[in-house]
């Protein structure tokens, strides 16, 4: 993690419901968003973006 | 790590400061069970410790309690998120206790001291987690068990300062002070948790002195490698699917309804996958987890899966991944009650990933455990020293599962907790209490080729007139689940319970349940009970499942049970098929062969 990012990203309210599509983590910031059916969502990470298409294919029987 | 990083790592200082800061982890802990001033960080060691490296990933960790120390990583993730690292200089020491911000349950607070080198560059963050007290809340102790909104059961604080550059940020403290109910007792507690800290800042100086920086940091980095492949190749030895199990916790105290958790955990390749997808939603009651108790006792399961031996960290956690969809049981939604979620949902989350991988792995798993902490906290005030406000925190052990081959531990802390036991004279110093008794249960254990544990019956007789008492444990209804031919625990015969909350009110009174005396909705939820001068308090916990057919146990192994009173002459009969003379308690051979043949023959056996 970097020493040099400014601006603080100090929440004033309480925290967020907003929780990763995939693992249902909450997203502290931006996340990694991509459009699914068209419609925006947030992962926590593009790993765990990754993670949900390998999850996914593996439960539908293909392998990884 | 690079190819020409990799060629520098030598094994040997590898292990020195794997193991170094392992230790570093515990002498943390032992520094703040000795400075500390209540008794759940002195003796019940309600606390965990950790060095966390500059990306906020965990490196090493002590034995101490797994729930928090799964979870820990997310809060101090949130921590340098929130405040931003550019914002930490050398001295500071940030606090906070959101269960939604990587938190556990409200009063379990986490402070990071971050390490700086002597160009202001972060390279470690000693963290601990401990149990405080109180932190406001409706009541006393926290743990309200029909507490429906996280406001109800606390003062929650953000990641915030509470030392910048070494001084005390004098606002902060006020703040909290103020909210709690025994402020001497819980400074005293911060006050430990920052000195254990100061001993993590401490050491890490000298590894950078030793070592230099970058050496210091590479290694870090390969500790956690090391760890990852190590858990990696443990769990691809187990066998690739995916398993599927359920489990429920018996109510949420506002709604006298079972609570379904699923899982589907899955072995990808050397991923392992826990799914809780289909898990009941969020709950109204003061039993939601959040993410990071459902990912802390994922860990937990797998850690009891795998090989114990691996060093837990970071590493370990990149090859675990949790799918815990929000507004759910076991990943609920802001502002959700969670004070039982993580101490009694979390039970719930091992058992099931448990119950889901004995299937496919019968010699790792363990039947069900008594399944709770069998929480019981509440306050007042002490007759004795004043008229001085207390407030308690109480944790009971109970029986675990039987194994693949051993018995269930008897009368243990609960493999969320860790915890240790709180001595009675102790609490007795502490607390205008009579501690009436303490004994272990008999008859109650699960049957089986190997038992379950025995649980415990802990009586308090209160000698104040003004205590409030809260529960929040479970598994009073739903009993610990056998396994492979084990029964299940043994219900109580007087009322079909298994673990137990019961109170007498005056001396002369008989013991009655929370529900037929308060009127509380559930029998192992309630907040805010007024007990009087005189009153008594029964927490009984019960035994764990029983693993294999009970009927192929070795008969000495019975005898031994009857000798020593862990089992009835009558339940040797009725579930073993153990005949025993009632004076000497000596076997008979023939009886018992014939009756065990009849039983198994005959359909007799209480084994289906």
């Amino acid at each position: 993690m970097s020493n040099k990012k400014d601006a603080s990203k100090t929440k004033l309210f309480t925290a967020s419901n907003i929780k990763c599509y995939c693992c249902g983590k909450m997203v502290p910031d931006e996340g990694f968003p991509v459009e699914i059916e068209g419609k925006k969502q947030l992962f926590c990470t593009k790993g765990c973006y990754n993670f949900s298409i390998e999850y996914k294919k593996f439960r539908e029987g293909g392998k990884i | 790590m690079n190819a020409k990083k990799k060629n520098e790592i030598d094994i040997f200082t590898l292990e020195i400061i794997r193991s170094g800061l392992i230790s570093l982890s515990r002498e943390m802990g032992l520094a703040m069970s000795r400075t500390a001033y209540s008794v759940i960080f002195s003796e019940g060691y309600d606390f965990s410790c950790a060095i966390f490296d500059a990306k906020a990933e965990m490196v090493a960790q002590a034995e101490f309690n797994p729930v928090h120390l799964g979870a820990m990583a997310f809060a101090v993730e949130w921590c340098l998120k929130e405040i931003g690292i550019e914002n930490l200089e050398p001295g500071d020491v940030v606090l906070h206790n959101d269960p939604f911000r990587g938190g556990t349950h409200i009063t379990d607070f986490t402070i990071i001291m971050p390490v700086f080198d002597d160009k202001g560059n972060l390279v470690a963050i000693p963290a601990n987690r401990a149990h405080l007290l109180d932190i406001g809340g409706k009541s006393p102790g926290g743990f309200g068990g029909d507490s429906t909104e996280v406001y109800q059961e606390g003062v929650t604080i953000p990641p915030v300062f509470i030392q910048k550059r070494g001084k005390p940020v004098t606002d902060i403290w006020k703040i909290i002070l103020s909210n709690v109910r025994v402020p001497k007792p819980i400074y005293g507690d911060f006050q430990a948790m920052i000195g254990s800290l100061e001993i993590g800042k401490r050491r890490v100086h000298e590894y950078i002195e030793k070592y230099g920086v970058d050496t210091f940091q590479m290694y870090m980095e390969e500790i956690k490698n090391y760890s990852e492949k190590r858990i990696r190749s443990e769990i691809a030895k187990l066998p690739q699917g995916t398993y599927e199990a359920e489990d429920f916790l018996d109510d949420d105290g506002i709604k006298a309804q079972p609570i379904k958790l699923k899982v589907a955990v899955s072995v990808m390749g050397d991923t392992f996958v826990a799914d809780f997808t289909g898990s009941d939603p969020q709950v109204e009651g003061p039993i939601n987890a959040t993410y990071g108790v459902a990912a802390s006792q994922t860990y937990n399961a797998v850690f009891n899966l795998t090989d114990p031996y691996i060093p837990s960290n970071h590493g370990c956690f990149r090859a675990i991944k949790i799918i815990a969809p929000g507004g759910t049981i076991v990943n609920a939604d802001h502002p959700a009650a969670t004070f039982g979620g993580n101490v009694e949902t979390s039970s719930r989350i091992v058992d099931v990933i448990m119950a889901a991988m004995s299937k496919v792995v019968p010699e790792k798993v363990a039947a069900g455990c008594y399944g709770t902490c069998h929480n019981c906290t509440g306050g007042g005030t002490d007759p004795r020293k004043n008229n001085d406000p207390f407030c308690w925190y109480l944790f009971r052990e109970g029986g675990w599962g039987g194994r693949a081959t051993k018995d269930g531990n008897d009368s243990l802390m609960d493999y969320v907790g860790n915890d240790m036991n709180q001595p009675i004279e102790v609490l007795e110093n502490s607390y205008p209490w009579l501690l009436a008794k303490y004994e272990l249960v008999n008859d109650c254990m699960g049957p089986g080729k190997f038992r379950g544990g025995m649980g415990t019956n802990y009586t308090i007789e209160f000698l104040n007139d003004d205590t409030r008492l809260n529960i929040i444990t479970d598994k009073c209804n739903q009993a610990p689940f056998g396994l492979f031919g084990g029964l299940p625990a043994i219900p109580r015969e007087e009322c079909g319970h298994y673990n137990d909350i019961r109170v007498k009110m005056d001396k002369d009174s008989e013991f009655k349940h929370i529900t037929e005396v308060f009127g509380a909705v559930s029998a192992s939820k309630a907040a805010s009970m007024r007990m009087p001068k005189g009153s008594t308090v029964e927490l009984m916990t019960y035994g764990g499942g029983g693993y294999g057919n009970p009927l192929e146990r070795d008969p000495k192994k019975v005898q031994w049970d009857v000798k020593n009173e862990k089992v009835s002459l009558k339940n040797a009969k009725i579930y073993y098929g153990v005949l025993l003379e009632p004076k000497t308690l000596e076997i008979d051979v023939a009886g018992t062969e014939k009756l065990r043949k009849e039983m198994l023959e005959g359909g007799k056996s209480i084994v289906k």
